[in-house]
């Protein structure tokens, strides 16, 4: 049996339903018909958080993605780092599928491997029943009728099958829209006009010109003199071509190796990927060969990407297009599902074919702003949805949307309201409307640890919420009801919403106690894991100062859950090196009336810190 | 530019300016304006070209004379406005016993002004992509005494973008020196460079914009005439108007000894990325240039690539 055949070897559990495999037209392809709930097409970072989202939330998953490694833009075939909220340099590193992803990384991979990134994304995925993973699997045939997509058609070269699956919704994470293109959905491209969306930053005309594809490369230092000879291919630069563009050190290639805005950045792929690497060839050989660089002498290129990564192409059309205006305005949405915080960055399409110019010019913002449930599912179709940099934003607002960041932060949220709907019985679009099923979708949203603002926890199910909360000791600003405030994180507004007590006498308690027993299934955390500060994989030595790499310090690595029923203990659990900022401690069914958490020790801060205790039946 | 500035800018000024005074403390090369710049329809000026107290001291200048209104007030703001002469922002002075006031009328300090005139400076300031309203903190008040009532401060994030307490006068500025003026201005360069007989200006100026437009604009016919100045470019401070110099001057200079000797014995003097792209575009070096290339061999600061070039040039003389 192969390592991986989710589609055979897990078919009964899974319970994806399977008609007989078609025997196959000439003896070649087999033909998979298969049926779930969620498609996601697309494996990037919006694809991996959406189809985790939905299985945690108790839908089946059919997982394509057409590379064999997940995380596109930031897998180790791309290697580019993840950024987002973190560069408003205040408190609004992401959270959710995407933190916790992160979180795992840093602790497992002190060697910096990209493969062991691709393999955090893999495992997670891999473990969740709920998901049906097929890689190298592409796809090519989209069937709709009327306002429904049908059937999706698919293909893998490795393994000879094609697969016709029929889901319930379907999500779009391709990143160029393909799977709504191919249904003929309503999708935007290029950049608009001033006068579409009234956006300052709009052009006089609109065009069809995108921002462009990058290739990253990678070098490391030897002990010895390391000569390169540049290919024919290679282009031919000078001193001045890097009048705009720094070359500040080696051993992580340039975001500015950039073209192709000015071609079809889809279809004239395989020329604007020979054409990177020119300019990658190109930018090391003046590296290496133009006198300008000395100290670039014994450095070698170690790795160079094959596959460049893209920024622009279709954005599939929503009930709601996001601009401009409601980034720098910072609108309230009513269906905010999730937010972005990094600057208006737009890049010149040009890109290294005219290095007079600047590659970019970055706006930055005030602070976060929230992105609308509207903006992630299509205006064509009901069981259509997208994340990622495919959503339903004008050109100049996905200069800032499009960050690989923002793009999980919204697959989290797609795959979330996927699940909400399956189980509601409603679409998208009227959960939108719905002012209610909003509310709770949003709330499971919040408890889900999703990265969304102004929602604080009301969720009648919480039995924390009426809870007293008592504690060993707790530090001014740092009081234990705080665990309680519905925020659980700092959102500066003066107040840390998290209990604080000092280690040096020793341990240290919170508790939470009811006038009657509660029957619990789970208590949920939310710890500290530094959300002032960067976290992420980069190759790029200067992104890496100033993270902490493993554990963060200000998490509770060892701790006790004690369930207290009558003044007995009736269940313990004992916590050791958690490094996680959100846990879940499933117990069956427990009769208790107090609960306490017994902080025993962080991972090098002098507090114990607390952002929320949730308790459900 | 922000189209919005528009509207908002009527909302700022509560006084039509239409100022023919002269800026201070310079002298008018011409006593027509060169152009009469419309902000919008109840503002314009004209702008002059003038000289300082040096000949080759040449601006663009106007004097301004409006009000700047926030929702609660409006504030007299007079100023001399300077523009170099490719009509980018250059600095701004003072008419006698006349002063910037902020928040409740408190003066300007000298460092304020300073501020004042570095984000004036700063054309891709953030003051040109958000709304004035956009920069103020929508959660915090401050009481004016002036108005006696509460105005709203700018937000702490956009601090570095104004001056604290003279958001609305920043802005205002900001807008007019940054604003069409900048391209109308250009054109005006454009039209009049030749007539005016420039090149020689800019060719001599320190100023490395002017220098670059010097360049830029040498026509094919005249690089015989200005071949001086142009080798003279190589040795200035920028980084990047030497290499436009060494391609003006082309392979006829580079490939002949003659021309190319004088460099070479002042090579000490060029930064060393512009000696690589001089030693790679040599050719024909005769015995002169082949004396002159030995010493240089000998000098401990020439990089490795310089010296493999040299070897090169001595051994196969291309």
């Amino acid at each position: 049996m192969l390592l991986v055949d989710p589609v055979m070897v897990n078919a009964a559990e899974k319970n994806v339903k399977l008609a007989q495999d078609v025997a196959s037209k000439d003896g070649t392809f087999a033909v998979r018909n298969m049926e779930t709930d969620l498609v996601v097409a697309g494996g990037g970072m919006s694809g991996f958080c959406a189809a985790l989202a939905a299985a945690r939330n108790g839908i089946k998953v059919i997982l394509i993605q057409n590379r064999s490694r997940l995380g596109g833009n930031a897998s180790s075939e791309i290697r580019m780092h993840i950024c987002g909220a973190t560069q408003l340099n205040q408190v609004w590193r992401e959270t959710g599928i995407l933190e916790e992803v992160m979180l795992t990384e840093a602790y497992i991979n002190p060697q910096r491997s990209w493969e062991i990134f691709d393999y955090v994304l893999y495992d997670k995925v891999l473990s969740n029943p709920n998901i049906t993973m097929l890689f190298d699997t592409m796809l090519y045939e989209v069937e709709a009728k009327g306002k429904k997509i049908q059937r999706i058609g698919a293909y893998c070269s490795q393994t000879e099958e094609i697969y016709a699956i029929q889901a319930k919704y379907y999500s779009d994470c391709t990143g160029d829209g393909t799977l709504a293109s191919l249904a003929g959905a309503a999708f935007m491209r290029g950049r608009e006009a001033k006068s579409a969306y009234n956006e300052p930053l709009g052009l006089d005309i609109k065009d069809e010109i995108t921002m462009g594809n990058s290739l990253l490369f990678m070098a490391a230092p030897h002990d010895k003199p390391m000569p390169f000879k540049a290919p024919e291919w290679a282009r031919k630069y000078s001193f001045e071509d890097f009048k705009h563009r720094k070359i500040h050190s080696f051993e992580y290639g340039y975001w500015w190796i950039e073209l192709g805005g000015l071609e079809n950045i889809v279809h004239d792929g395989q020329k604007i990927r020979h054409d990177l690497m020119g300019v990658v060839f190109g930018v090391w050989d003046y590296i290496k060969n133009s006198g300008n660089h000395p100290d670039s002498a014994n450095w070698a290129l170690s790795w160079f990407g094959s596959i460049p990564g893209k920024r622009e192409s279709r954005r599939i059309t929503g009930d709601y297009v996001l601009t401009q205006n409601d980034i720098l305005k910072q609108v309230d949405f009513d269906d905010r599902v999730g937010y972005g915080g990094w600057p208006l960055d737009d890049h010149l399409p040009a890109g290294m074919d005219d290095t007079s110019l600047s590659p970019f010019r970055s706006i930055p913002l005030k602070g976060p702003y929230s992105i609308p449930l509207r903006t992630l599912y299509s205006a064509t179709y009901d069981n259509l949805v997208m994340a990622g940099r495919n959503i339903s934003v004008t050109h100049v607002a996905l200069s800032t949307t499009r960050v690989m960041a923002t793009c999980a932060v919204l697959g989290q949220a797609v795959g979330t309201a996927v699940a909400f709907c399956v189980q509601n019985k409603l679409s998208p679009a009227a959960l939108a409307k719905n002012t209610a099923k909003l509310k709770a979708y949003q709330q499971l949203l919040l408890r889900q640890d999703q990265a969304i603002l102004c929602v604080k926890n009301e969720d009648p199910h919480d039995w924390a919420l009426k809870a007293k909360v008592t504690c060993s000791s707790q530090v001014t600003g740092g009081e234990a009801i705080q665990v309680i405030d519905g925020i659980n994180r700092d959102i500066r507004d003066g107040k840390t919403h998290q209990w604080r007590a000092e280690w040096k006498s020793g341990e240290q308690f919170i508790q939470l106690e009811w006038d009657s027993p509660k029957t619990l299934k789970t208590v949920e955390l939310t710890f500290d894991t530094g959300l002032n500060r960067h976290l992420r994989l980069s190759g790029e030595n200067g992104t890496m100062k100033n993270q902490v790499r493993g554990p963060q310090p200000e998490t509770i690595s060892d701790y006790t859950l004690e369930y207290y029923l009558g003044g007995k203990l009736v269940y313990k659990e004992e916590q050791t090196d958690n490094f996680l900022r959100k846990v879940i401690h499933q117990v069956a069914d427990l009769k208790v009336d107090r609960v306490r958490l017994v902080a025993k020790k962080s991972h090098g801060d002098q507090y114990a810190r607390l952002f929320e205790i949730r308790c459900y039946s | 530019m922000i189209k919005a500035f528009c509207i908002g800018f009527l909302y700022l000024l509560g006084y039509v300016s239409c100022s023919y005074a002269q800026p201070s403390g310079w002298t008018k090369l011409e006593d027509k304006p060169i152009l009469r710049h419309v902000v919008n329809d109840t503002l314009a000026f004209d702008i002059f070209l003038v000289k300082g107290s040096v000949e080759t001291d040449l601006y663009y200048a106007a004097f301004l004379q409006t009000n700047v209104c926030n929702d609660q007030l409006c504030l007299p703001i007079e100023v001399n406005l300077f523009w170099d002469l490719l009509g980018t922002y250059h600095h701004f002075t003072l008419p006698d016993s006349h002063h910037f006031t902020k928040f409740d009328h408190a003066y300007f300090e000298p460092h304020d002004y300073e501020k004042l005139d570095a984000i004036l400076k700063d054309s891709l300031s953030l003051l040109r992509d958000y709304q004035v309203i956009d920069l103020l903190d929508n959660t915090a008040t401050q009481y004016s005494l002036e108005v006696d009532a509460v105005t709203r401060p700018t937000s702490v994030l956009f601090s570095d973008a104004t001056v604290p307490g003279a958001l609305y006068t920043v802005y205002t500025l900001w807008h007019i020196v940054n604003g069409n003026i900048n391209r109308e201005l250009a054109q005006y360069l454009q039209q009049h460079y030749q007539s005016k007989g420039w090149a020689s200006l800019f060719a001599a100026s320190d100023q490395a914009v002017y220098q670059q437009y010097f360049l830029d604009h040498l026509l094919p016919e005249d690089i015989d005439q200005y071949r001086g100045q142009v080798v003279h470019l190589l040795y200035v401070k920028d980084d990047y108007v030497p290499h436009a110099a060494i391609r003006i001057l082309g392979d006829t200079f580079w490939h002949d000894p003659l021309q190319y000797n004088p460099v070479i014995a002042q090579a000490k003097q060029l930064k060393p990325h512009v000696l690589s792209v001089i030693l790679q575009r040599l050719a024909q070096p005769n015995s002169d240039a082949k004396h002159l290339l030995k010493e240089l061999f000998a000098w401990d600061k020439l990089l490795p690539k310089q010296r493999e070039r040299i070897e090169q040039l001595l051994a196969n003389g291309d």
